[in-house]
């Protein structure tokens, strides 16, 4: 694909629901459903499916934890699939914020005292997408985009031939371990 | 209403299967392992363990069909507990993408990982399909 086309926009969805643990499951089967859409291999559908249960499970474990529950404790996630065979997912909470993003983003780094938890959620999501970033602010909620390109369904033998342009970020960069630290209006 | 829907036989929980023999004690998980049934499959675990006292603990791993890092806190929240119960701890047969994640995490140098040969299945290359 020359560098010139632009890339367009071939399915989107919005999904919403309440930051309960029982939507995990929900969001990783919904999300999965679309990402097939794009004729995805059996290993490329696995890490989108377990990049997208890291990212919820985080805004359902963290967002609302202070939170009353008569709140609008909701998770809203923006699946978009586009014509260079890439798809972006983006994962929003009204909560509490992160107020130390790039220790968050650590891996072993966790909360949790219990010794139960393993602070491997945003590692995994880096190994297995393009770029991970995240938004978010102390009371501003957490925005985290997740972006993947996929290799053309013709070439999966010889992943290098004919693959399509490499993944795309807004700023037109390719790294994986990218941070960012805005306010949410 | 739906927690009626959802007991331990539904499809939502993991599976749990344990076999005791000879001071050995073999756990079989199934199906999904995340955040949301973490808890519930660490009491039935530590239920067998505690009342078995095993001198090992196995914990059978190939019939897993997704897990994420809540796996990995499960597994060292057990890992843990053996210690403590000085016995040791051991996972078997780990699949593909659960090594891969074991690997990431760096916990496949902390725990004994015993693979079993199966012969390969045909994965990466074929599509998937909608379901």
């Amino acid at each position: 694909m020359p560098k010139s086309a632009k890339k367009q926009i071939i399915n989107q969805m919005k999904t919403e629901f309440l930051a309960r643990s029982e939507n995990e499951r929900l969001s990783r089967a919904t999300i999965c459903a679309m990402a097939a859409q794009l004729d995805i291999t059996v290993d490329d559908l696995a890490d989108v499916r377990c990049a997208v249960s890291e990212a919820v499970t985080n805004a359902v474990v963290h967002a609302y934890r202070n939170m009353d529950a008569g709140g609008r404790n909701t998770v809203y996630i923006l699946t978009t699939l586009y014509s260079d065979r890439s798809i972006k997912i983006v994962i929003r909470d009204r909560g509490c914020g992160i107020p130390d993003i790039a220790q968050a983003m650590e891996p072993l780094y966790t909360t949790d005292e219990t010794g139960e938890r393993s602070g491997m959620g945003f590692a995994i999501m880096q190994s297995f997408m393009d770029t991970v970033k995240v938004k978010s602010a102390p009371g501003k909620g957490t925005t985290v985009e997740l972006r993947k390109t996929f290799a053309n369904p013709k070439s999966v033998d010889a992943p290098t031939a004919g693959s399509p342009d490499k993944p795309h970020t807004a700023d037109g960069s390719h790294n994986g371990n990218e941070v960012r630290r805005e306010d949410i209006a | 209403m739906l927690d009626a829907i959802l007991t331990e036989e539904s499809v939502n929980v993991p599976g749990l299967s344990a076999e005791y023999d000879g001071g050995t004690l073999t756990l079989s998980l199934s199906g999904d392992i995340d955040h949301h049934c973490a808890a519930a499959l660490r009491q039935r675990v530590d239920r067998e363990i505690y009342f078995y006292r095993p001198k090992t603990v196995r914990m059978r791993l190939s019939d897993i069909e997704f897990m994420d890092s809540a796996g990995l806190g499960f597994f060292m929240g057990r890992y843990q507990l053996c210690r403590t119960l000085s016995c040791g701890f051991v996972l078997v047969d780990p699949p593909p993408r659960v090594q891969r994640i074991l690997e990431l995490s760096g916990m496949d140098r902390k725990l004994s990982i015993e693979k079993i040969y199966h012969a390969p299945k045909k994965e990466g290359a074929s599509h998937a399909e909608v379901r």
